[in-house]
């Protein structure tokens, strides 16, 4: 079992919809896929119609209960992808996970025990750096970074690589990779030229911009349910090609 | 593990359309059909079901593949067909035919029941237009005219409520549930499985029936069971059908024989007669049978140089095959043969004459006797035979030994049944010795009346001595292992278990 989440410290860089496209390939690939919705705006749950059970605070509960995580689990209407869809508690992990101790390894811990039932794990996680993304960093074999290729995107990445190296997390786990891309803009083209040269990681696809992107919250599903043909699609299931490959070797 | 709802499978009474089952829904789920598939599909198994019966399942589909399933609907091998394709030998080299080799080794597979197989998709969805459940719809619409209906519902994680609640809306329907659905379950009860023939005859005697009206019932059924082989034999649908018929005649006339004095001297005549008479029309048939069954075997005796003469000589042996089988094919479709039947019958339908001072005796008590005395004579017989004992005398062991199997196979029935199958258990070993050493001697003088024949080439009369050399050896060989096995069947132990089963206590009889 692989764990792969889809992080950045920005907000709107399309982690959410990188994550439900990722998942929705990864499943049609034959991965048992499993989503797990760690921002409390529960995007990705609502892309797939997902709701939360109506339960006080179990995000309180996550880390101590195993079989809590399992009651939580939903079937999405694909083939091979259930969802853990997020839930408004989560906001509280936090104030949580600083409560109970410092030890960062115990959301991997509590991922361990789905080995027998997923092959991949999908993390969609919130835009903060706090003791859940240092969990989640601890846990994750690849995080995905999202990074629009301005200069504000850049930054943010740096400020991660070198929180990386300062926490001592093997800075191979981060995987960038562009979203949002506006060929036609020369800002873009520079600043992806230079952190390309600067990172040999960033994945070689890239995900244009596009409005069938921002049509999944029109038609609450992946992009190839509506757009098939469209080239945001082609280049979801590109950059899923490409993540699989380093999946494998890693 | 996480619970989840399972499956639940039904058998409709009735066809229902999309739109009744979007009725009986509660007014918050929307049904949603997907798209259906479809096939023509044949169910395929020999004359015994052994396919069936090992729990696996032979289907055709549209017309050129062949497909072996196991209980849940794996695909465990499969393969395209094209021409006939009716024994394994016939399919391409592979791992279907492999299987089939081992399940249904001599017999011919043939459709069993055919149908178009309809399934029809179905999400369910709530107010979010998100899926809850998933339901199938199975038609199987039977090429005799009778359809069946089955639905399956699919839970879905986290959507147990849900699922729980449509389950109860189906209840309006009045289904019947079944524990699974597969296309065991959907083929099998619509075809005629369950029919399957009996293998070995049930007479349900009693201990203390007078022997002449058991003898006939037993006769009677044999000769029914020989019957039902007829319609195979006319179609040629495998060897296996001449082979049972004769197998049961051969039975009957033993039986007849060895109870020859239960009957009046006319009837025994008669049914000796027309017992005689049956068995002899398919002689030459089987021969050829059991000759071109063996052409692989042969192949494999003899050198590659000598394959051609015997490809000719067996292209000889298919044509003489042909003209024995229609001789036979016609006989059994004739009237004469049909006469020759009801008369058989007729005769042993009739009350019992009660002539002779055996006719009455109870049953269990005679065959017991029988039995007894059967074995005697095979010690008798068997303790004279050493190495050097002409042929002859292990070629009448053979018939004796042959004589007292029926015997424990007939009256099996009246007897521990564990203990006489472990009797029969050890006589198969030596019968089989016999059984080999025989047919090598029969495929001998087979081959060397063939050798006889006109226009053989060289290179035919190469083969047939080639392949009489090689027969004569292998009966040497099991001629070596004749006396062993006699010892170990005529062993003191043996004759006790003998005496202990069957001797009747003349005190206290056998009938209580």
């Amino acid at each position: 079992m692989k764990i792969l989440a889809c992080y950045s410290m920005k907000g709107g860089v399309g982690k959410t919809a990188s994550a439900v496209n990722i998942a929705y390939w990864a499943a049609k690939s034959g991965y048992r896929t499993l989503l797990l919705d760690l921002d409390p705006q529960g995007a990705s749950s609502f892309y797939f119609r997902v709701k939360p059970a109506p339960k006080k605070d179990w995000g309180g509960r996550f880390f101590k209960v195993y079989g809590e995580i399992l009651k939580q689990v939903k079937a999405s209407d694909f083939a091979n992808l259930d969802i853990i869809p997020a839930h408004l508690s989560f906001r509280n992990f936090d104030i949580f996970l600083g409560q109970i101790n410092k030890r960062k390894n115990r959301m991997l811990q509590v991922l361990k025990g789905l080995k027998k039932e997923y092959d991949l794990i999908i993390l969609d996680c919130p835009p903060t750096i706090s003791q859940l993304a240092e969990n989640i960093f601890a846990a994750a074999n690849m995080v995905l970074v999202p990074v629009i290729p301005t200069t504000l995107s850049e930054r943010t990445f740096d400020q991660l690589t070198s929180f990386f190296k300062n926490e001592d997390y093997s800075r191979r786990k981060l995987i960038p990779f562009f979203t949002m891309v506006d060929g036609r803009k020369q800002l873009h083209q520079q600043t992806a030229i230079s952190m390309r040269k600067r990172y040999k990681r960033f994945l070689r696809n890239a995900i244009p911009y596009s409005s069938d992107v921002e049509k999944m919250g029109k038609y609450r599903a992946p992009i190839d349910i509506f757009a098939r043909g469209k080239q945001a699609n082609k280049a979801y299931l590109a950059l899923w090609t490409e993540i699989e490959r380093v999946l494998k070797d890693s | 593990m996480m619970e989840t709802a399972t499956q639940a499978c039904y058998r409709l009474h009735n066809k229902i359309s999309s739109q009744k089952l979007r009725a009986i829904l509660p007014k918050s789920y929307a049904l949603c059909v997907g798209t259906g598939k479809q096939k023509n599909l044949i169910l395929l198994d020999n004359y015994d079901w052994d396919i069936c019966q090992s729990g696996l399942l032979l289907i055709q589909e549209n017309k050129d593949e062949f497909q072996l399933l196991d209980g849940n609907d794996n695909l465990l091998a499969s393969c395209s067909v094209q021409g006939e394709s009716r024994f394994w030998w016939q399919l391409p080299v592979g791992n279907l035919a492999d299987k089939l080799e081992e399940l249904s080794p001599i017999r011919a597979f043939v459709p069993k029941y055919s149908c178009y197989l309809k399934t029809d998709h179905f999400a369910i969805t709530n107010t979010d237009e998100k899926i809850v459940v998933r339901m199938e719809l199975y038609s199987v619409i039977g090429s005799n005219n009778l359809n069946f209906y089955f639905i399956k519902t699919l839970p879905l994680r986290g959507y147990k409520k849900e699922y729980s609640q449509i389950r109860k809306c189906l209840a309006a329907i009045k289904p019947e549930e079944l524990p699974d659905l597969n296309l065991r379950s959907l083929l099998l009860p619509s075809s005629s499985e369950g029919n399957h023939p009996e293998k070995k005859a049930i007479f349900e005697l009693t201990a203390t029936e007078p022997a002449e009206a058991a003898i006939s019932r037993m006769a009677v059924k044999m000769i029914q069971l020989a019957r039902r082989q007829e319609q195979g034999v006319i179609d040629d649908i495998d060897t296996e059908f001449v082979h049972q018929y004769r197998v049961n005649i051969r039975k009957t006339r033993s039986l007849i024989s060895l109870f020859k004095k239960s009957f009046s001297l006319e009837r025994y005549q008669l049914f000796k007669t027309e017992l005689k008479s049956l068995g002899s029309q398919t002689n030459e048939l089987r021969d050829m049978d059991v000759f071109l069954l063996d052409q692989d075997y042969y192949c494999k005796m003899l050198p590659e140089t000598l394959w051609p003469g015997l490809d000719h000589i067996f292209r000889r042996i298919k044509r003489r095959r042909t003209t024995a089988f229609k001789r036979v094919a016609n006989y059994l479709a004739g009237t004469a043969y049909l006469e020759q039947i009801s008369c058989l019958s007729r005769t042993l339908h009739q009350p019992p004459e009660l002539a002779t001072k055996q006719s009455g005796m109870k049953i269990r008590q005679l065959a017991g006797e029988k039995i007894i005395s059967q074995y005697q004579l095979i010690h008798a017989d068997g303790i004279a035979i050493n190495a050097d004992t002409p042929d002859q005398a292990v070629h009448d062991l053979r018939i004796e030994c042959k004589k007292i199997r029926y015997l424990l196979e007939l009256f099996t029935e009246l007897f521990p049944a564990k203990e006489v199958r472990q009797l029969v258990k050890l006589l198969k070993v030596l019968q089989d010795n016999l059984g080999r050493f025989n047919d090598f001697s029969v495929q001998r003088e087979f081959l060397m009346h063939l050798g006889q024949g006109k226009n053989l080439s060289a290179d035919q009369l190469a083969s047939i001595n080639g392949l009489t050399a090689v027969l004569f050896n292998k009966q040497v060989n099991e001629r070596s292992l004749v006396v062993d096995n006699i010892t170990v069947f005529i062993d003191e132990s043996i004759s006790a278990q003998f005496k202990k089963l069957f001797e009747t206590d003349p005190k206290k009889g056998l009938d209580e």
